[in-house]
């Protein structure tokens, strides 16, 4: 139940944050990106953090999520009701192709990321040569007749209300998991799998699962980006950009809890938008991010999420000794 | 034929840049994802060398390479010794953050302009039976397969290298053993960064030099280095001209995108069918 | 018949090397088992071919009369053997409780139901004041006793316990005896490999020994030791002078 607590508390942040954020288009801009790589990072983790499985791949998902709707919009004039299971399907089917061979061969660790990084990097090469796609040009969704109907929306608030609600949606389902028979499953083969297997959890039925959920939620992601920048090319949704990203936010955020990668995205994503506001600065964002990065990693491996939890179980024994 | 001859020629300065990563990865047991960045650096040092005293990339090895090793030496004092200890996600991060901390304090230091060491022969060329090569191309060839067989040497036949060799089947047995690991970790890093060294400024002939030039490499090596065997010598070689060839091919045949994504593929297709890499690790 | 586990001609070679020949013996219901034998005999990969962690090169392995060989290790354990390991493998970024549970499951789909086998089998193995600590918080001996309540958590028919009891103390060994005592009394046919011959012979009724991959010795447990072939490939002549 504590966990749920913990979750709820963060639900009331997300809903505080939207209705603070409506009243400034910048401060929504700020607020759907967060929520944005907040999910894909909440996503990662259920694979990363929770299953013990790294992936460098995720953008691959993110790519076939936004590749789905520009495609289908731009070349059929699908609405959003076709391109997003066609999106979902996709990812969850190539995960899962990705997951059998990879688990297959008993991949782990460093092997299974750098797999997954191939896998992103041949789909980045692959679409940069397709004409269909654009090329490295990109696709441009133009406004549509019924723009509603294509999830095409003057105000940002709508975007806002759609990736918080996903988020939420995410963290609800996420903490369910964890706390059902799935999530012990994953945290067993995250821990030892040969004696969880002994125990009589089927690893690669599980390890798949927990890939292919989080690739299917990844490429939600990505078609939500594809309408909300009406622009996709293979830089800013496949490139391997996004899949580290995703690690520098669990890696600050920590891993250890499902929500951990989220306070990690709600922290820098803001932050880095604050510091592209002073030109002088150009590039040691970056700079700023490398050594966070380096710091947190070997001095709070845990992060900062892990860090704080830790913090309060102590003060709580602390408090609870004299009784 | 053309693409056979500049295939095998870059896959032979593949290697040069793969066989330090697998070094440090068979001993030590990390992947260095700013591997590619000390080639960057190395190329920056082989082009100031050349532009502000005029000196020559063959000579500027023998300036940049012990400088390179110092680095070396000092990352694994300064940083890496303390990622040996956190879990490999960790230290994941570690190395990607420096890799991205170089690849953005060089672009404020050098600015993203493209440079590359001009020179007489630089446009020069051979021709070997129907192909040709050009001059700088075949110094990097020549370098890289000599100083292949000298680090060949070095770990077979000398007293480091049967150290090293104990260290990377097992750390723990030759740590009871009496070997001073921390030492062995050291030598590792500077002959691991140090061979980039010999690789940089001959490169800075060949390849434009930017700020962003590491990251491909470091890629490339990670592929060679899997598809060779992890801490294979000749599995580095065999990798390196395998992707050399592949993507040149591929660029001949289809176009640049594609072959670019060819290592990839050799890469997946490896992994997947034979996981050890297609020459079994010796030096496990 | 009444054998709960059956090997019969189980061969098992890495590459040239044969680790284990022509090896064959049965285990009865609720009696406890010993497989002993020298360093490097083969213990620990007949272990992990029982288990389903290697597959056997040929021959079969039967247990409850289906053939379990070349299963994998989630579905034996389902089947009803469960095995714990020589270096225990605790999920270190658990809890106690939770590192039970998981095996739980295995019967138990409900998160309350699984939860509450999980505190029972702690009791039994008396680690309940620990349920809700880090598993990585436990000494070896306490480690031990988790394995064995992961292991009952599936409510198996056989439990195969890889050298359970070495590096103890000799009260944590003789509490941990009990223990198996008990567990057999339920009805839980146990396999242990055992280094210690007085507790081979407190504990088990019938052993089978194993030497360079075969097959030495079979049957009841002290005439197994005073085997004289076994006694001298395995124990030495000084020290069978000393055991018979």
């Amino acid at each position: 139940m504590r966990d749920f607590a913990a979750v709820a508390i963060i639900i009331a942040v997300i809903i505080v944050a939207f209705a603070a954020a409506l009243t400034d288009g910048y401060y929504m801009d700020i607020f759907i990106l967060t929520c944005f790589y907040g999910t894909l990072a909440v996503a990662w983790n259920l694979m990363a953090g929770l299953t013990g499985l790294m992936s460098l791949g995720h953008a691959l998902f993110v790519g076939i999520g936004a590749y789905s709707v520009a495609w289908g919009y731009t070349a059929h004039q699908w609405s959003p009701l076709v391109t997003w299971p066609i999106g979902i399907g996709l990812s969850i089917a190539v995960a899962i192709v990705i997951g059998l061979l990879c688990f297959r061969y008993g991949l782990k660790g460093y092997f299974f990321a750098i797999a997954t990084l191939a896998c992103g990097e041949i789909a980045f090469f692959a679409v940069s040569a397709t004409t269909a796609l654009g090329r490295s040009d990109g696709i441009i969704l133009p406004l549509a007749k019924n723009p509603e109907l294509h999830l095409q929306f003057i105000a940002k608030w709508p975007y806002g209300l759609m990736i918080g609600s996903f988020l939420t949606l995410t963290l609800l389902a996420g903490q369910f998991l964890m706390r059902s028979r799935i999530g012990y499953y994953w945290r067993s083969l995250r821990d030892n799998e040969d004696a969880a297997e002994a125990l009589g959890v089927n690893a690669m039925a599980m390890k798949v699962l927990s890939f292919a959920i989080s690739a299917g939620v990844a490429s939600v992601c990505g078609a939500f980006y594809a309408h909300y920048v009406a622009f996709v090319d293979p830089r800013s949704v496949l490139g391997v950009d996004i899949s580290v990203q995703l690690l520098v936010y669990a890696i600050v955020g920590g891993m250890g809890l499902l929500w951990g990668p989220l306070v990690g995205a709600a922290v820098l994503v803001p932050f880095g938008m604050f510091l592209r506001n002073f030109s002088f600065l150009q590039g040691s964002e970056v700079i700023f991010y490398a050594v966070l990065l380096i710091g947190l990693a070997l001095v709070l491996p845990q992060g900062v999420s892990g860090w704080v939890v830790g913090r309060i179980g102590k003060a709580k024994a602390a408090a609870e000794l004299p009784s | 034929m053309q693409a056979v001859i500049s295939g095998l020629a870059n896959g032979s300065i593949y290697a040069l840049i793969a066989v330090g990563l697998t070094l440090v990865f068979g001993i030590m047991r990390i992947i260095n994802f700013a591997h590619g960045e000390f080639l960057m650096i190395a190329m920056y040092g082989g082009f100031f060398a050349w532009s502000a005293f005029g000196i020559d990339p063959v000579l500027a090895v023998v300036i940049v390479t012990p400088v390179v090793m110092l680095i070396g030496v000092g990352l694994y004092k300064g940083l890496i010794r303390f990622a040996l200890n956190v879990p490999d996600i960790n230290q994941m991060a570690v190395t990607l953050g420096l890799s991205m901390l170089l690849q953005h304090m060089a672009l404020m230091m050098f600015t993203g302009n493209n440079r590359l060491i001009t020179q007489p022969r630089s446009t020069a060329s051979i021709a070997i039976g129907p192909a040709i090569i050009q001059v700088p191309q075949l110094i990097a060839c020549v370098a890289s397969l000599s100083l292949l067989g000298l680090l060949y040497l070095v770990l077979r036949r000398s007293d480091l290298g049967l150290v090293m060799r104990a260290v990377s089947q097992s750390r723990d047995g030759a740590a009871l053993s009496g070997i001073d690991i921390s030492a062995v970790y050291k030598w590792a890093m500077a002959i691991g960064i140090g061979s980039l060294g010999v690789a940089g400024p001959l490169m800075a002939a060949i390849l434009y030099v930017n700020p962003m030039v590491g990251a491909l490499f470091t890629l490339k090596a990670f592929v060679i280095v899997i598809v060779g065997g992890l801490g294979s010598f000749s599995g580095v070689l065999i990798g390196s001209l395998l992707v050399g060839l592949a993507e040149s091919i591929a660029a001949a045949w289809f176009s640049a995108a594609i072959s670019a994504a060819v290592p990839f593929a050799i890469l997946l297709l490896v992994l997947l069918i034979r996981p050890e890499g297609l020459m079994s690790a010796r030096m496990r | 018949m009444n054998q709960l586990l059956q090997l019969e001609g189980v061969s098992k070679s890495f590459g040239g090397l044969r680790a284990l020949h022509d090896v064959g013996f049965s285990v009865e219901a609720g009696e406890i088992f010993a497989i002993i034998g020298p360093n490097g005999a083969g213990k620990t990969t007949l272990f992990n071919c029982i288990a389903g962690a290697q597959k056997p090169t040929s021959g079969s392995i039967i247990f409850q009369e289906r053939r379990i060989d070349g299963l994998r290790p989630h579905e034996i354990c389902r089947s009803g053997l469960v095995r714990t390991f020589q270096i225990v493998k605790p999920f270190l970024g658990m809890t106690v409780a939770d590192n039970v549970r998981v095996a739980a499951y295995v019967h138990e789909r409900r998160n309350a139901g699984a939860d509450a086998v999980a505190r029972a089998m702690l009791k039994q193995v008396g680690l309940d004041d620990y349920a809700d600590v880090g598993a990585d918080e436990l000494n070896i001996a306490q480690l031990r006793r988790l394995e064995i309540a992961r292991a009952m958590a599936t409510r198996p028919r056989m439990v195969l316990l890889d050298e359970m009891l070495a590096g103890l103390t000799a009260t944590e060994t003789e509490a941990i005896c009990e223990e198996l005592r008990e567990i057999a009394r339920q009805g839980v046919a146990l396999v242990v490999v055992e280094h210690s011959i007085p507790v081979v012979s407190s504990l088990c009724s019938r052993a089978v020994v194993i030497n360079f991959g075969e097959v030495m010795a079979h049957g009841a447990t002290l005439d197994v030791i005073r085997d004289p072939r076994v006694q001298e490939a395995y124990l030495g002549k000084v020290e069978a002078v000393a055991w018979s």
